[in-house]
Order: C-alpha cells, then sequence, then structure tokens
C-alpha cells in the first residue's frame, strides 16, 4: 500500500473515537461468549445456513433445493451425534455431556472425515437467501478444513462474533451524526447494543442476521450522516454501496429501501444549485451500478433469479392471499394493540408485550430457552423507565425535532417498512398459522434506533443525572446480558 | 459551560455493580428444578394436533408431594394459555395455569405444591387454540387404558426444587461444558470468565468516562 493510502486509511479510522472501538470490541467478546455457550447448531436455522457455506465451498455454487433434511453426510452425522433434534425445542434435553455421548460425537465426527463430502445442493430455509455472507464464511471454511464440522462451525461462529462489533461500531457512529451535542450519550446507547444478548446471541451462531445487523447499522449511519453533512458525490456512493451489501446479505433489507429511498430523495431536495446536480448525477450514476451489477451477477450466475425471488424463500412470498385490509389488520395487530373494528386475529395474545417485548427480554436457543415468567414482568419496570426517560428527552428536545422532520421519518420509515415486511411474511401462513416469524430476532437491523432510544433515555435523566443514569443503564444492561448467559447454560449444561 | 455537579458515577458504579453481584449471588444460590415423577411415556410421538377448544383429563396419575410445577408435552409455536387442574375424584388438589404466547415442545405450567403424595389421581388441562394449533405429543392409546381425548396419553412431568443449589453444582456444569463442541476441554469455562471479565472491565472502563 502506497504511503499516501496507508495515511488516508489512518485518517479514516483515526477519526472514529476510541470509545466507539471499545464499544465494538465488547460487542466482538461478547458475541463470542455466546458462540461458547450456545451448543452447535442450536441457533435458529443454523444446520440450514451451515449447509449452504458448505455447498459454496464443495461447489462454488449456491443450493439450489430447499429440501431440509438433506444435508451432506458430515453435517448429517455431526447434527446426529450432538442429538440436535433430540434437544431442539425441548428445553427438558440438555446439550451432550457425557462421555459415552462425547465418544459417540468424536466417532460420528471421526467417521465424517474419513467420507467423502458430497455437495447435495439443499440448504433448507437458506436456499434463497443472497451469497454474501455465505461467501465471507468461507474464509473461516477454508480455515478449519483440517478440523471436523465443528470445528469449521466454531471458525464461522467467530466470523459472525465480528460482525456483531461492526454493528456496535456503527450504532456509536450513528448516534454520534444523530444526537450530536452530548457525547457521552453516545457511548451509552452504543455500549447498550454491544451488551444486547439477543445480538450477542444471534451474532455468536452462523446466520446471516449477524451481518445483516451490521449493514443494517451501517445503512443508518449513513444516512444520519448525509443529514447532518449534506448530501455529496461521496455520500451518495456510501449509501448505494450500503444498500447494495444489504441486498446481498439477507432479504430483510429490502424492507429499508422505502425509507431509504424517501430520505434520498429529501436530502436531494436540500441541495441546491450545483450540489443538487452532482448529487443527481452521483445517484444515476450510482443506480446504473448497481443495475450493471446486478444483470453481471445474474447472468454469471453468481447470483440466481430464484435468489431475487423464490417461492422457498420465505420473506419473499409476501404478497399472499387475502384482502388488503385483512392484511392490514393482521399486521397492525402483529405488532400493536388491536384497534376497535378489527377482527382479532391473535385472541388471548397482547403480541407487543408477549412475542416482541418478551423476546427481546429473552428467547434464546430454538425459541425453547426462557426466563421463569416473573423476569418478563419485572422487565416491564425498567423498560418502562428508560421509555419515560427517552419521551422526557424527546420533549425537552421538541424545537430541534421539528427542524429535523425529514430526518426523523425517514427513519420511522426505514423501521416501518422492516415492519411491513416481517408483517408481511408472517401473513402468508394465516388464518393457519397466526404469528410465524414472530421472533423478535427480525426488529435486530432496528438496533441503530433502540440505542437512539437507550441514549435518549440517558439525556433526558438531565445534565445533572445524565451520565449516573447513564451507568446505571450499562450495568442494567450488562446484568441482563449475564443472566440470559446464565439461562442459556443451565438450560443446556444444567 | 460546566455541569452541574451530580451523584459521584463512581459510586453509582459501584453499588450496582454490587447489586448485580448479590443477585447474581441469590440466583445461583437456588436450585434448579428437577423431575421428580413422570408418567414414563416412553419414546414418545406427537399423535394429535388439535386447534380450537380442547380440554382432556388422564386418569391413573400420581402427584408427588412438593411438585412445584407440571410439564406437559405440548408443542406450539404461539401456544394458547393453559390451564392444569389436578383431581382426586371430584376434590381440586392444586391447579396452576400459563400465560399464552409459549414457544416448545413442552410446557411448564407452575402449580401450588401438595404436602403429600396423591396416587390415582387426574390431571385435566385446557386451552383454546383459535389459529395456532398445539401439538399432543405422548403415546398412541392402546398401551394404556386413560388417554387425552380418547387417542393418546400426553407425556407429563412433576417437577420439583432440587436439593442442590446452583454454586453446588457449578463443578458438574463446568464440565458438561467441556463436551460436544469444537476443541472440547477444560479451557472453555476460564475463557469465558476471563472473557465476561474483560467486558465488565470495559464497561466499567466506559462507565467512569462518562462525566469528562
Amino acid at each position: 500500500m502506497s504511503a499516501t493510502g496507508a495515511r488516508r486509511l489512518r485518517g479514516v479510522f483515526g477519526c472514529v473515537p476510541k470509545r466507539a472501538w471499545l464499544c465494538a470490541l465488547v460487542a466482538c467478546l461478547n458475541a463470542t461468549c455466546w458462540s461458547l455457550i450456545t451448543p452447535p447448531f442450536q441457533v435458529p436455522d443454523e444446520p440450514d445456513h451451515y449447509a449452504y457455506v458448505e455447498q459454496l465451498a464443495l461447489t462454488g455454487k449456491p443450493p439450489s433445493s430447499s429440501a431440509i433434511t438433506t444435508y451432506s453426510s458430515d453435517e448429517a452425522l455431526a447434527l446426529q451425534g450432538l442429538g440436535t433434534y433430540r434437544v431442539r425445542l425441548q428445553p427438558e434435553h440438555p446439550a451432550v455431556f457425557s462421555q459415552a455421548q462425547q465418544e459417540g460425537l468424536e466417532a460420528d465426527l471421526a467417521s465424517a472425515q474419513t467420507t467423502p463430502v458430497r455437495a447435495t445442493g439443499a440448504a433448507g430455509v437458506a436456499t434463497g437467501e443472497p451469497p454474501l455472507y455465505y461467501a465471507l464464511e468461507l474464509i473461516p471454511y477454508e480455515l478449519g478444513a483440517g478440523g471436523t464440522v465443528l470445528d469449521r462451525l466454531a471458525l464461522m461462529r467467530l466470523m459472525s462474533a465480528l460482525m456483531a462489533g461492526l454493528t456496535a461500531l456503527f450504532v456509536f457512529l450513528f448516534l454520534r451524526e444523530s444526537l450530536p451535542g452530548v457525547s457521552w450519550a453516545w457511548s451509552v446507547g452504543a455500549m447498550a447494543i454491544a451488551l444486547t444478548p439477543m445480538l450477542g446471541f444471534m451474532s455468536g451462531g452462523v446466520t446471516p442476521e449477524a451481518m445483516l445487523y451490521a449493514v443494517s447499522a451501517a445503512a443508518f449511519f449513513c444516512v444520519a450522516r448525509a443529514f447532518r453533512r449534506g448530501l455529496t458525490p461521496r455520500r451518495v456512493a456510501m449509501i448505494v454501496t450500503v444498500i447494495a451489501l444489504g441486498m446481498l446479505t439477507k432479504l430483510n433489507f429490502v424492507g429499508l429501501l422505502p425509507g431509504l429511498a424517501f430520505g434520498v430523495v429529501v436530502l436531494v431536495k436540500r441541495r441546491h444549485g450545483g450540489a443538487r446536480v452532482a448529487a443527481c448525477r452521483a445517484l444515476a450514476v450510482a443506480a446504473a451500478a448497481m443495475l450493471a451489477l446486478a444483470l453481471a451477477a445474474l447472468a454469471t450466475g453468481a447470483v440466481r433469479h430464484s435468489q431475487l425471488g423464490s417461492p422457498e424463500s420465505s420473506f419473499q412470498n409476501v404478497t399472499g392471499h387475502g384482502s388488503l385490509f385483512g392484511r392490514v389488520d393482521y399486521i397492525w395487530q402483529f405488532f400493536l394493540p388491536r384497534l376497535p373494528g378489527m377482527p382479532n386475529d391473535f385472541p388471548g395474545i397482547f403480541t407487543s408485550r408477549q412475542i416482541w417485548f418478551n423476546g427481546l427480554v429473552g428467547l434464546y436457543g430454538w425459541l425453547d430457552t426462557t426466563f421463569p415468567n416473573w423476569v418478563y414482568v419485572a422487565a416491564l419496570i425498567p423498560a418502562g423507565a428508560l421509555a419515560l426517560l427517552a419521551i422526557r428527552a424527546l420533549f425537552a428536545g421538541r424545537a430541534a425535532l421539528r427542524s429535523r422532520a425529514g430526518e426523523l421519518l425517514t427513519y420511522v420509515l426505514m423501521a416501518a417498512g422492516l415492519l411491513i415486511l416481517v408483517g408481511s411474511a408472517s401473513y402468508t401462513g394465516f388464518p393457519q398459522i397466526a404469528g410465524a416469524y414472530a421472533e423478535s430476532r427480525y426488529l435486530l437491523p432496528l438496533l441503530a434506533l433502540m440505542g437512539g432510544a437507550v441514549a435518549l433515555a440517558a439525556r433526558g435523566a438531565g445534565r445533572r443525572w445524565g451520565p449516573t443514569v447513564g451507568v446505571a443503564i450499562l450495568v442494567l444492561f450488562l446484568a441482563h446480558d449475564i443472566f440470559s448467559q446464565l439461562q442459556v447454560i443451565a438450560r443446556y449444561y444444567g | 459551560m460546566n455541569r452541574p455537579e451530580g451523584p459521584r458515577v463512581w459510586i453509582v458504579l459501584a453499588l450496582s455493580l454490587a447489586l448485580l453481584a448479590l443477585a447474581i449471588g441469590v440466583t445461583l444460590s437456588g436450585s434448579p428444578a428437577v423431575v421428580a415423577r413422570s408418567n414414563a411415556v416412553e419414546a414418545p410421538v406427537q399423535f394429535e394436533t388439535v386447534t380450537g377448544p380442547f380440554g382432556a383429563c388422564q386418569g391413573n396419575e400420581t402427584l408427588p408431594a412438593g411438585a412445584t410445577a407440571i410439564r406437559l408435552s405440548l408443542d406450539s409455536v404461539l401456544g394458547p394459555k393453559i390451564k392444569v387442574r389436578v383431581l382426586q375424584g371430584k376434590r381440586l388438589l392444586t391447579s396452576g395455569e400459563r400465560g399464552s404466547g409459549w414457544t416448545a415442545a413442552d410446557v411448564t405450567i407452575p402449580v401450588r405444591p401438595v404436602s403429600q403424595t396423591a396416587h390415582s389421581v387426574s390431571v385435566c388441562f385446557e386451552f383454546v387454540a383459535r389459529y395456532e394449533s398445539v401439538g399432543l405429543t405422548g403415546e398412541q392409546v392402546g398401551a394404556r387404558q386413560s388417554s387425552a381425548r380418547g387417542q393418546g396419553l400426553v407425556k407429563v412431568e412433576y417437577l420439583e426444587p432440587g436439593e442442590r443449589s446452583w454454586w453446588s453444582l457449578a463443578r458438574t456444569v463446568a464440565s458438561h461444558m467441556t463436551s460436544g463442541r469444537a476443541w472440547p476441554g477444560v479451557w472453555v469455562v476460564p475463557f469465558l470468565a476471563a472473557t465476561m471479565g474483560a467486558i465488565v472491565l470495559c464497561v466499567c472502563w466506559l462507565g467512569l468516562r462518562l462525566e469528562r
């Protein structure tokens, strides 16, 4: 690398505060802990994601079949040795730990190593996903090529843990741009996200969602930066690059696009004269480049049409059935309390609390590892206090909010787009199944906004009490993380 | 402009960390629930999937003294509210309920413990699954005389607090954590402890600098 390049790189990284790196480090370490605590293949859909990477490694092509029971011989033997399907969804069954079980597992893994592995072309629910995350996971997969399936999986999980670090880093940078003025609050928001157990749990497994969280946080950061500093051709390029990365990571990213598009329109309208022309020109070039790349990827077979819209991929088939009103009613009730006049799609279930709040408080493994019920009730107290403090901060800053209406609306649309996407995907199974995809992990692309809410809560305590409350918030999140890890340890190893 | 003097951050940090340590200590002094008894369904299978209102009683069960929860092998993604009653004849021995929204292949319902083991009791459970189906797992009818709605016998386990605290089980749990993973060995627990320690130090470092 030339001296100029090195200087430029140092400049880019040098402007990132030490505290942001610290938050990233904590998120990485936390996800690493989760990767060790959670037994292999006990993160949702992990066997399928592993199968995708293995398929890529063996054939250089993405999988083409969504058959869920057709894993390659080595993975199938590992799943059998681990008793994955006995442990999954059955909290009374712990993970492998007896000497006999360990010996059986080692025999299975040794037998898998001596058997030539053939690609099956199947990766279950992961089949329809874009290939970028899986392509990156090829690096640890190849590094562990001489080891067993479990060695490779452990290395691949570390790659996901690195992405948790990126998520926390981008959340910090987002807060720096969107909440300027009170710098200590950025640390509180980003560190709280770094300690969020659901981020650690998901990023401690092999799943493209780990990368989706990082790219989504980067998208929020890019938009916030452009709103604060103005839209330039360089910032257009950044936004478009993040969009391309997001689309190549997981299709849920589509949910953020309407908000991103709205934000870019607002930003362009704010520019005048030559600056607006330059921004528009950059947008046009970027859009053309994206289109050309997409066409090239399709033409060369790097991405197949099925991965851009296959019926196998649950999140793509969202057009579904039923009336528009039925769909709107369902999506509303999927997240929010039912309004008068709406049919009751979730009888006896308060979705906001029982699905989403409780899910964020603690629902690990294959949704089979929970806290005792009283914990979810008790969690309402700190959550309510944080919400009140955040509202207080918003009220105190209402004048500034009015002047930043376009930016706020952009964030709201990004969040709403994601929620509508998840709700629409869930609606495809209704009325046979109410509440498919009712998993809080699907909300984590909004971690930047959650970090913003925490930072606002700390600011809401006022100038005198703010840092003190900030410290209490950090310890609260640390406690949440530690108790979540203990709960998972108790479930699998107790 | 200087910020008004607030409570010292380090005091709050120390107090909240002490509170956290105390909470961990108290939690680990509790005992994990253990299975006191079950209706010994071997090789359970899902024999029926139900939607709508459902209620069933299984006779010939034994409710052990001190059981604090009953675990039923019911499978659901978004489970409905479930009520359980244990009856001896027509006399209610104990009851409990679990709110809706659970996800798993079994559901644990806390119940009031009884002082003496009761034999030949009926375990009755009921729920209303309007949209979400609930799978009943256990044994096909035929092998046993009692059944849930005449088609099978749901696996039932009675849980009670174990005799040993988590503290006394720590060594056992730690040894369990060394298996079933990549590079199995004793390194896992010290590594986890060191990593969590590093995280706590990072949080402290950052917390103490919030005032600056």
